[in-house]
């Protein structure tokens, strides 16, 4: 699916990533994704997984995957096992998959409530693993 | 900071054709990345101060330290050195998907690796004639004799008493004062990487640690490598910090041969173009 189909979709100018995992994604543009469903978060090494539907306007369902740093890396951010179920309705904003699959390096997420999960840091800070 | 604002300079023409469709469809613009937070649980820490004096000769406890250590350059490889680096796929040069770092299937990262990535946590305890000091990562430890034994010679020789080559190698300890506990080790299976830029080492590696307790809550670590076969000549490849914790707590981090399998198949192969979703 084009990104351009999303209804709720917009890029913003993003940092570079350096790292693990990094020379699959675009690191120039993240993606914006409003009121994505999850279907699965799994938190486990080295990466955590977010597993969402964004649907267009047209009622098109995509079935979307993101990647978010270690579990210890986003705890000391405030996640946790449960910070994200199955049904929830979330913002999401992620790198894109430099091919054409609905895959991203998560930037931050945004839950219903404004609370905001951001994935760990990387990029311009140094000898980071993004683990 | 300034290079954000670079980043998003020359990427936001780039990014102007897919924005201003988006925004034609009646998304709002999107607030700009955070870079705020720690990146573990010893930047979290933070300053926790000295804590007092250091105790004599004694390591003992939870340590937190960084992700990853910060690296000094190798020095000049030699062509036996050379020919395996250029074998190693690493997971910053390829996708993860292409890449043939011996973790992306959850093999040990081994030693000295695990004290230069994934040294967000590490424990030291003493047992009669040993100090065990042991991971956060995959929760593994390393037996380091302090009864005066030598190191064994000739691990992965092929005589009958030849030691085999191991994950975390064979170590020797001793305290060179009250507060420094150097520790030596040989035998480091080279199936593992010296690190995540893929530079490689041999079985004759020898590694010599150094454990500075600086203060009650400081304890500094100095690596230096020594591999003839695979290097021009031995280096410190790292002087990193780790902060005492005080819940005396960290976390379980384990890397799980079928989540990492999952991981795979449904993030980073995708991610790479090698399927399709």
């Amino acid at each position: 699916m084009s990104l351009a189909l999303l209804g709720g979709l917009s890029t913003i100018c993003g940092p570079l990533l350096a790292h693990h995992g990094s020379a699959s994604y675009k690191t120039d543009e993240v993606v914006v994704m409003k009121q994505a469903k999850v279907t699965r978060f799994v938190w486990a090494n080295p990466h955590t997984m977010l597993m969402f539907d964004v649907k267009d306007d047209k009622g098109n369902i995509s079935h979307w995957a993101g990647e978010a740093g270690s579990p210890s890396a986003v705890r000391v951010l405030g996640w946790n096992k449960n910070s994200l179920r199955a049904g929830d309705v979330i913002t999401v904003e992620l790198y894109p998959s430099k091919f054409e699959s609905n895959v991203g390096r998560i930037e931050k997420i945004v839950l219903a409530d404004g609370t905001t999960l951001q994935d760990s840091p990387r990029g311009d800070r140094g000898e980071l693993s993004r683990y | 900071m300034r290079n954000l604002f670079q980043s998003c300079i020359v990427s936001l023409a780039g990014a102007l054709v897919v924005s201003s469709f988006a925004f034609a469809q009646g998304s709002q613009s999107s607030p700009k990345p955070n870079f705020g937070g720690p990146e573990d649980l010893y930047e979290k820490l933070g300053d926790t101060g000295s804590g007092g004096p250091a105790p004599r000769r004694d390591l003992t406890g939870f340590w937190a330290g960084k992700v990853a250590a910060k690296l000094n350059p190798v020095p000049a490889m030699t062509p036996w050195g050379q020919e395996q680096f250029r074998l190693h796929k690493t997971n910053g040069e390829y996708p993860v998907a292409e890449s043939n770092d011996p973790i992306k299937g959850c093999d040990p990262l081994g030693f000295p690796r695990n004290m230069l990535f994934m040294t967000r946590g590490i424990v030291f305890t003493t047992m009669p004639g040993k100090t065990i000091e042991m991971s956060e990562y995959n929760r593994v430890w390393r037996e380091i004799w302090t009864d005066g034994r030598d190191l064994p010679k000739n691990v992965g020789g092929r005589s009958a008493d030849a030691p085999d080559p191991r994950w975390y190698g064979y170590s020797v300890g001793h305290w060179e004062d009250d507060y420094t506990f150097v520790v030596n080790t040989v035998g480091s299976d080279e199936r593992t990487w010296l690190d995540n830029a893929g530079h490689p080492h041999s079985i004759g590696l020898r590694v010599e640690e150094r454990y500075t307790r600086v203060n009650h809550n400081q304890l500094e670590v100095t690596i230096k490598i020594d591999d003839p076969k695979a290097y021009t000549q031995p280096f410190v490849i790292t002087k990193s910090s780790f902060t005492w914790i005080p819940e005396q707590d960290f976390e379980e981090e384990l890397c799980v041969p079928s989540e990492q399998a999952e991981y795979l198949k449904l993030v980073a192969e995708p991610a790479a173009g090698s399927k399709t979703k």
